[in-house]
């Protein structure tokens, strides 16, 4: 099995089924590690930074990653592999633009990856389909416990694990979901997520992180705060107001299949479908808004034909780097949008 | 919110941007955002960008240098990164102000720590992490002035302080069954 392999699938994460899956994506536990006895990675050099890729080789690769594990080198991924990596978001784009010794291993269903090098030393991350922070959490924390014997993590009494960025001191936890909101968006109520999140020192950001755009509809909602809290509080905080949002969506889906509305949501879906299906040039973001629209249609049961793992995979696979992996080889953008035009039409055909 | 931009539609993209240590935040709907070309522009993480422009306007603490790792604090400022795990302490001082803005007025860890780092052994272990960054900032300018025998020397010294540092007795029941937590 190569990479190679995983271009016309997405991640386990993408599946679709698990609790509240008609708005949850996924669950998603990041845990920030460094080496004691290591400069951080603005002051470390080159030799240092191999010697910490090579300590930790060992481990990673004894490591159970719930499935047979992938190695990246980083230093040896050209622009597409790298970009392909961050569009399944098994590594950042940090770590994708980085420089110098760097790399990512991964357990081939993309439950379990680990960066090495990053902005930290070590990122551990668990990524898991639909609502479902508890479990995500504890696979995150038996990949940290698996290494923890072999590596020995900076920490201090006072501060706990000791990061590289003091936002992420303390827990070194980032826990977050993946929503998506159609509902929301298109009744004009999407504020009322940024306003609930700021009150509760939860962060908001799009599918692709902070300062992208929250394309497709999908948003992702996280702690803020690492340090001062347990973790079981952090999950605690998430798991409290997303019970909120969860209904405030459900409420604006139902509004827009009520009887004045339902005709105007069944044509906004079926024209979705109709572009999805019989476009011949479609860009990014046209494509994100059409998948959207699709998915509303289908967890509303107007578009009941459709399989909702495959729209959620099809976020993923229709990204720039995956449209031009596929081919093999760089694009531009018009070529780009035809074949991912035909991928999609062959997808739902 | 409207977007700043059309000041029509609800505005979904918020960036936050460091302009002179002022910052500067904007929010654009998304079509506006994507005209104006800014879902490629990565952010700043808008706590960081708040707590940098915060420290840019106290300038006491500028010259504060690390002695493990050789970060000047203004360094850190402008990165926005530190430079060593002893970083934390030895800019504990200007550090809180920062850590209470970014993590709601807390300072004091209360999750969970590494195995092993009960009772005395942290403070312990934290020394030996000292003596290694020292040793490994030797070891670097040994090779770099190519002293191979007083490179030799350091690394047989950091290798003799990593085996006492790690507990190698006994692996944990995780690793046996990493579920069952
Ligand atoms: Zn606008
Ligand atoms: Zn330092």
């Amino acid at each position: 099995m190569d990479l190679r392999d995983l271009d016309r699938r997405g991640g386990e994460w993408l599946r679709g089924a698990g609790p509240r899956s008609e708005i949850v994506i996924s669950s998603r536990v990041r845990l920030a590690r460094n080496l004691a006895g290591f400069p951080f990675l603005t002051k470390a050099t080159e030799d240092q930074k191999r010697d910490i890729m090579e300590r930790t080789r060992v481990p990673l690769s004894g490591l159970d990653l719930r499935s047979k594990p992938f190695f990246v080198d980083m230093d040896d991924a050209d622009d597409m592999l790298g970009g392909f990596l961050v569009e399944r978001h098994l590594i950042s784009r940090e770590l994708q633009h980085g420089r110098g010794p760097r790399g990512v291993a991964f357990g081939s269903d993309e439950v379990v990856s680990v960066m090495v090098n990053e902005e930290d030393h070590i990122r551990i991350q668990a990524i898991r389909s639909s609502l479902c922070l508890e479990e995500t959490f504890r696979v995150a924390m038996a990949v940290d416990k698996l290494l923890e014997p072999q590596l020995e993590f900076a920490a201090s009494r006072r501060y706990g694990y000791l990061t590289a960025c003091p936002t992420n001191v303390g827990t070194g936890m980032r826990a977050s979901v993946m929503l998506h909101l159609p509902a929301m968006v298109r009744m004009k109520q999407i504020e009322k997520l940024f306003n609930a999140a700021r009150r509760t020192d939860l962060t908001v950001r799009g599918f692709y992180g902070e300062g992208t755009m929250a394309s497709g509809d999908l948003y992702q909602i996280s702690n803020q705060v690492t340090l001062g809290v347990t973790e079981d509080e952090i999950l605690a905080a998430l798991e409290r107001i997303l019970p909120k949002i969860l209904d405030y969506e459900r409420r604006c889906r139902e509004e827009l299949v009520s009887e004045r509305r339902r005709l105007r949501l069944e044509d906004a879906c079926h024209r979705a479908l109709a572009a999805l299906r019989s476009a011949r040039i479609l860009s990014t973001e046209e494509a994100m808004q059409n998948l959207s629209t699709a998915r509303l249609g289908i967890v509303t049961g107007l578009l009941a034909e459709l399989p909702l793992d495959q729209i959620n995979e099809l976020f993923v696979l229709t990204q720039p780097a995956h449209i031009q992996k596929m081919r093999g080889h760089v694009m531009d953008a018009t070529e780009r949008d035809a074949l991912r035009a035909e991928f999609i039409r062959d997808s739902l055909s | 919110m409207v977007c700043q931009h059309c000041g029509e539609n609800p505005a979904t993209f918020h960036l936050t941007k460091l302009e002179d240590s002022e910052l500067v935040s904007q929010d654009y709907c998304e079509q506006c955002a994507t005209a104006l070309g800014h879902t490629n522009e990565v952010a700043l993480p808008s706590m960081l960008a708040n707590v940098v422009a915060q420290a840019a306007r106290g300038k006491e603490h500028e010259g504060l240098a690390c002695p493990h790792c050789g970060i000047t604090f203004q360094e850190f400022r402008r990165k926005g990164r530190l430079g060593c795990p002893m970083d934390y302490d030895v800019f504990a001082e200007p550090l809180d102000a920062m850590l209470r803005n970014m993590h709601d007025n807390r300072t004091r860890h209360r999750g969970r720590q590494p195995r092993g780092h009960v009772d005395g052994a942290l403070d312990q272990r934290s020394a030996a992490g000292e003596r290694l960054l020292h040793l490994r900032r030797e070891l670097q300018e040994a090779i770099d002035g190519e002293q191979y025998e007083e490179a030799a020397r350091l690394r047989d010294e950091i290798r003799t302080i990593e085996h006492q540092g790690i507990d190698f007795s006994g692996l944990p029941p995780e690793l046996v069954d990493p579920e069952g937590l």
